[in-house]
């Protein structure tokens, strides 16, 4: 099937190759872009940096056309892009973070989904040879043309879609964390690419959270916060510590008091040991304290969000590698999690955590309606007190409690998702994510509810990307790349730095031993 | 618009205007609510400018019309709650039902009740239990087994009219005050134990939330498998009872008795106003719709209009309230 796509353009005067100016999207009351402007020369590869959440995506879905922005303009060589409609992929293509390959296709059908040809017969044997010549130099020269794509590793799907990106001939190329998933070797071979491509006039934009990479590959660099644009630069003029500056806003220095003492006669409240996770977490062994909050630290598809997930029940039995208070326990299911008294905030409000068209007091008790029922029938006045106390233990206003928790703001939704956990009254409380897409003042009241919690005995472990909240919360941090922990230290042993290097890097003595390990064969879910 | 489909715990401030429809209808989703509204107007406007419509003996064959299929309505509701969709196999159980309730009548009304309900309960369960644990998906289960259910009903009677050895009149044609058909109290009845279920218990609100998103559902714990469970048993069990009531009219069981259950509950689901994505709505929406649809058809009868034209008739007005339902929600503030 042929998409239709509006190029949708009209010729103006041009300078530069491409030209955003005062790009704005608000989503409800979350700006996730304020003004942002930018310009490429042709043949440059321009980074793009900043924390989650700091509106790269947007900005990058705005100029492909995928999201519609409240407000600014776009030029592409020349032409005025009509903006929410698909960009035509002539001008700009987007090698996207989420693959965006049909397994059941062939590898020559999905390099050609989507692409220029927009008449209505489909005409693949034409292209056959440009395809292959762009397989093989992204290094996929043993990956025949018409097997299906279902047969292909994670790492060579990411290859075919830069394949794709290439094979469009656009004049802009965004490379969305094109190497997230890729072996050392492969990163090479990418860069290889983008750098012929940029002496063939290509302008490039290129997201990237490995900042070793934007330094080795990238002509400039613009850092965005919080929906803003802060700095652009010569990447040549800036050092890893001022990028690093940029994007989180401050130098990271936090001072938190040392993590609360182990005392030697109490099992430690979480005991992970060998824990092993297919393909995804090897060997991994922690304790965690009655009273201590851990973050586990690590890029996406390291393994770090997987450990979490773990000792949630969501990975499968893993009943043998874990112990809380000491006791061995059953741990194969969400309910056998729940039973041993493990909590668990998903990263995902919308489609995980909250029921956005359920009242926020049915929400929070969810979880605990056995406790509230007699004889299977809802005893509701207790529960009402239960869902009051909860709501005014995370600062939700009581007087919503009968309302959708669809009425509420993202911070107030994922308080929402808390105190349903927090219902449980757990031992050990899973937190994935815990302030993605939440404001910083709902931002600052969950980190001090939290807080408390610990202070009262709870076990905290959570997942997270953003730095800021790693150092701002966790008492120990454990760092996790590449399926392998790197390691374990109490957080004032350890600064931003050495965070950002772990997470990147690894133990760069030992971590190269390991590049097999993302050769994992191909998951494509389309969940 | 506020669509709570769970009721609130405290009071929420309404708007005058919703406390009104609120207090009349008990309702608060604006879907429900209208075809609320619409069936008043429509039986006032029948009962004006139809004639026959409000004649003793129109009223009461309006009123049968609406038990069987209000019933089996009350069961595709809880289905359709739990984010199923729609259970496709009532029409064949209400079908063999009916052949088993002629087959039963002579061991007693009460017994053979007992017995046909309860055999619908459990090939509820049986789907339900393929559907929950097998992860199949629920349409193309209930479609299978629909056909094994006609199949064996075929087996068993050949294909032809079971006469019934019995009394059945009681429920066939028995009347409360001489005017209350006893088929309407059971209606009401079997409404007043599936709402309590559904509003008041523990299973009840797992069934709703589980329908409204599953995964947060799983994750949070609640006892998903149950639910669905439940869902089918009593949607069995409402086909079954819906057969009973069928076949009671005149103490006989075939196989093209009830069989179109399926889509008349469908259509009294939709109609009433309950959300097809699941956790959206009540009991008495399923109950309002198949009074709706019940209503129009006898209008439609009574002025004379052939079957054909009923059909069609019917399936124009389920496409307006699927049409009218989808663009109340794409105008309600909120939603995608």
């Amino acid at each position: 099937m042929l998409q239709d796509a509006n190029p949708g353009t009209e010729p103006v005067a041009a300078q530069s190759l491409l030209c955003a100016r005062n790009l704005t999207k608000h989503y409800g009351g979350v700006k996730a872009l304020t003004g942002v402007s930018l310009e490429l020369a042709p043949g440059e590869i321009h980074a793009l940096c900043g924390e989650n959440g700091a509106g790269k995506s947007t900005f990058i879905k705005i100029l492909g056309g995928l999201v519609q922005p409240d407000d600014g303009e776009i030029t592409v060589d020349g032409h005025h892009l009509k903006l929410g409609n698909r960009t035509d992929p002539r001008l700009i293509s987007i090698v996207h973070q989420e693959l965006a390959i049909v397994p059941t296709l062939s590898v020559l059908d999905n390099i050609l989904l989507g692409g220029a040809d927009q008449s209505e017969i489909y005409r693949r044997s034409q292209y056959r040879d440009s395809v292959r010549e762009h397989l093989d130099s992204v290094g996929l020269s043993h990956v025949k043309l018409d097997a299906p794509a279902s047969r292909l590793s994670l790492a060579e799907c990411q290859l075919v879609e830069i394949a794709r990106g290439m094979s469009r001939q656009a004049k802009v190329l965004l490379l969305d964390e094109p190497t997230a998933t890729l072996s050392d070797a492969e990163i090479v071979r990418v860069f290889d690419v983008a750098r012929r491509l940029r002496d063939q006039g290509t302008a490039m934009i290129f997201v990237s959270h490995r900042l070793d990479e934007v330094f080795a590959l990238t002509d400039r660099v613009t850092v965005f916060r919080n929906g803003q644009h802060v700095l652009t630069q010569r990447t040549s003029n800036m050092t890893t510590a001022e990028v690093i500056k940029a994007m989180i806003g401050r130098e990271l220095v936090h001072s938190r008091a040392k993590p609360p003492e182990r005392r030697a006669d109490l099992a430690p409240r979480l005991s992970v040991s060998n824990l092993t996770v297919a393909d995804k977490v090897e060997d991994l062994s922690a304790d965690v304290a009655a009273g201590e909050i851990l973050a586990v630290v690590g890029q996406l598809g390291s393994g770090a969000e997987v450990l979490v997930e773990a000792l949630a029940g969501l990975r499968g039995d893993i009943s043998n590698s874990v112990k809380v208070d000491g006791q061995a326990i059953k741990l194969d299911s969400i309910r056998s999690s729940l039973k041993a008294g493990i909590a668990y905030v998903a990263e995902d409000r919308a489609d995980k955590g909250v029921f956005l068209d359920a009242p926020i007091a049915i929400n929070i008790t969810a979880s605990v309606m056995a406790k509230f029922s007699k004889a299977g029938i809802m005893r509701r006045a207790g529960e009402q007190e239960e869902a009051r106390r909860l709501a005014s233990m995370f600062a939700i206003d009581p007087k919503r409690l009968p309302h959708e928790v669809s009425t509420l703001s993202g911070g107030n939704q994922q308080k929402v998702s808390l105190a349903k956990a927090v219902a449980l009254a757990p031992r050990l409380l899973l937190l994935n994510e815990p302030t993605r897409g939440v404001d910083i003042g709902a931002r600052a009241e969950i980190y001090s509810t939290l807080r408390k919690m610990a202070d009262d005995g709870l076990a905290i472990v959570f997942y997270s990307t953003d730095l800021e909240e790693i150092l701002e919360l966790a008492d120990t941090v454990l760092t996790v790349f590449r399926g392998r922990m790197v390691r374990h230290k109490p957080r004032f042993e350890i600064d931003g730095d050495t965070l950002l290097h772990d997470i990147v890097a690894g133990d760069s003595d030992a971590s190269h031993g390991h590049v097999s390990f993302r050769n994992q064969p191909a998951q494509v879910d389309n969940a | 618009m506020h669509k709570t489909a769970l009721e609130p715990i405290a009071q929420v401030s309404p708007t005058a205007l919703r406390r009104w429809a609120s207090a009349l209808f008990g309702t608060t989703s604006i879907h429900a609510a209208s075809i609320r509204i619409a069936t008043l107007v429509l039986i006032v406007v029948a009962a004006a400018i139809v004639p026959h419509f409000t004649e003793f003996g129109n009223v009461q064959s309006l009123m049968y019309s609406v038990a069987a299929v209000g019933i089996g309505a009350i069961g595709m509701a809880l289905v359709t709650l739990s984010g199923n969709l729609f259970m496709l196999s009532m029409g064949a159980t209400a079908a063999v039902s009916t052949v088993m309730f002629a087959a039963l009548i002579h061991l007693g009304l009460g017994t053979t009740l007992l017995l046909v309900v309860l055999s619908g309960l459990l090939m509820g369960i049986v789907q339900g239990g393929i559907i929950a644990l097998g992860k199949a998906n629920p349409i193309i289960t209930t479609i299978a087994t629909s056909s094994i259910i006609i199949g064996a009903g075929v087996i068993y009677t050949g294909g032809l009219t079971v006469i019934g050895k019995g009394d059945a009149t009681w429920l066939g044609q028995g009347k409360l005050f001489g005017w209350l058909p006893t088929q309407i109290l059971v209606l009401a009845i079997f409404a007043a134990i599936a709402s309590f279920i559904l509003q008041k218990s523990r299973i009840g609100r797992e069934i709703r939330l589980l329908g409204m998103r599953a995964e947060v559902a799983r994750i949070a714990g609640l006892r998903t498998m149950a639910a669905t469970l439940v869902c089918y048993a009593f949607a069995g069990a409402a086909a079954a009872l819906a057969g009973s009531l069928i076949a009671s009219s005149s103490a006989q069981g075939n196989l093209t008795y009830g069989i179109d259950l399926d889509f008349n509950a469908i259509a009294a689901v939709l109609v009433g106003g309950i959300s097809i994505r699941g956790g959206r709505g009540h009991i008495s929406d399923a109950v309002t719709g198949a009074i709706f649809l019940a209503v129009i058809g006898n209008i439609l009868l009574v002025s004379g209009v052939s079957y054909e034209y009923q059909l069609v008739a019917k399936g124009i007005v389920v496409l307006a309230a699927v049409v009218f339902g989808a663009l109340l929600a794409r105008l309600g503030p909120g939603r995608k």
